[in-house]
């Protein structure tokens, strides 16, 4: 690696994870992995969230991060990974900007 | 393993969870892409969910494992294909329909595996302090492009100007040059202080990997630099990839909307969009104008602003 190297971003999820690891913290990944059309996050976008519910990234325009963060604890607690799906409604989907709806599938696992 | 490609591993078992995220980071400090695969459901049962992670490397070796069989090495194969597109991809596989990919680790169930690409650094190597150089550089480091500038002038090339650059280098340009190895996810962006320099530059850059090339100056100045660099032995097929002159073709004037054309341009390179072909110039285009060159260029010389 070049000595010099500026972060792309100090809000990169999978490097948040790394640093909350490297502290000894629970963290867990949650990553969209299915989503529709027109969508606020694509495919690949992540979730970071350690074990007191602080989190880094986004998995939607806001509209399902909380029910995710939720699971993530769970997913500390348990260990077990989990895939998550969730319907947002034209309606919903309406409000926080988009032109449509559609179903986002979010894989949550305990990576530290 | 029912795939015949090398593996790094004599055997995938017992590689655990945190030895394929080192794999990945080694990868990633290597600078060289690969994909990491996930099962993220399976129905039916799998023991050690929690370790059903595959890191596939660019040579398609593998650390960790999803499970082995046939529906391993196609995950593998579109793990390869993933690295080249970069979009992610969720596969799924109906074992109950296809016997023959599954494992004995899903019994008769659907395996959804999800594959995502891990690509190195877009890096830009900006030859060039000035102007243009100081806006595009910072444009570059905002898109998310790592920038090194390079200038045989320290007034122009030093942290205090470039503070976010991952690296400045202030000297001779031959020196400096020696040095760099841009690779295909690199770009080179010439507007030095002089024609002479440019040429210097481009000279070296021709022979690199670097998947895009673009050099500042008007058409009359590129031909100028064409003719001396054939004249001086550089193949002409090597010349004709060099995006010149530089940017989409959009009238930019200032340093700041010059900035804006050529960072377009990478975007189109980078993304593979249209753009590319119907609104950018190579230096080709001098003796086959391609639609996008037989627009009216403007002959003036952008020198004073690099």
């Amino acid at each position: 690696m070049p000595d010099q190297t500026t972060p792309l971003s100090d809000t990169d999820p999978h490097t948040q994870a790394q640093d909350w690891a490297r502290e000894g913290r629970s963290v867990a990944l949650a990553t969209v992995v299915s989503t529709w059309g027109s969508s606020p996050r694509p495919a690949g976008s992540a979730l970071a969230i350690d074990g007191e519910g602080a989190f880094v990234g986004s998995v939607s325009g806001g509209c399902i991060e909380g029910s995710v963060i939720r699971e993530a604890l769970e997913v500390m607690e348990d260990g077990a990974p989990r895939l998550l799906s969730f319907s947002v409604s034209s309606e919903q989907a309406w409000e926080v900007g988009l032109s449509c709806g559609g179903e986002v599938r979010v894989f949550v696992e305990k990576v530290a | 393993m029912a795939h015949d490609r090398p593996t790094h591993e004599p055997s995938a078992k017992g590689t655990s969870l945190m030895d394929v995220f080192k794999e990945l980071i080694k990868e990633q400090e290597e600078g060289r892409p690969c994909a990491l695969a996930t099962i993220v459901n399976a129905q039916g049962s799998i023991p050690a969910s929690n370790t059903a992670k595959m890191l596939v490397r660019e040579d398609g070796s593998i650390a960790g494992t999803v499970g082995g069989g046939l529906a391993e090495g196609k995950v593998i194969a579109e793990a390869r294909e993933i690295m080249k597109t970069g979009t992610p991809r969720m596969i799924s596989f109906n074992l109950h329909d296809n016997p023959l990919l599954d494992s004995g680790m899903v019994c008769g169930g659907s395996l959804d595996v999800f594959v995502e690409p891990y690509l190195p650094a877009i890096s830009l190597y900006l030859f060039g302090g000035g102007h243009v150089g100081l806006v595009t550089a910072e444009f570059a480091h905002r898109i998310g492009y790592e920038v090194e500038i390079i200038d045989d002038r320290p007034e122009f090339a030093n942290a205090e100007r470039f503070p976010w650059a991952r690296k400045v280098h202030a000297g001779p340009w031959s020196k400096t040059m020696a040095g760099l190895a841009p690779n295909s996810r690199s770009m080179v962006f010439i507007a030095t202080h002089g024609h002479v320099f440019d040429a210097e530059v481009l000279t070296w850059a021709v022979t690199t990997s670097a998947g895009y090339i673009g050099m500042i100056g008007s058409k009359r100045k590129i031909q100028t630099v064409r003719s001396k660099l054939l004249t001086a032995g550089t193949p002409s097929d090597r010349l004709n990839r060099v995006h010149a002159p530089v940017g989409l073709d959009i009238g930019a004037d200032t340093p700041e909307e010059i900035a804006v054309a050529v960072l377009a341009e990478m975007i189109a390179h980078v993304r593979g969009g249209r753009a590319l072909k119907t609104a950018s110039r190579t230096i080709s285009d001098l003796d086959h104008p391609s639609p996008a060159a037989t627009i009216e260029d403007g002959d003036e010389d952008k020198r004073a602003l690099a």
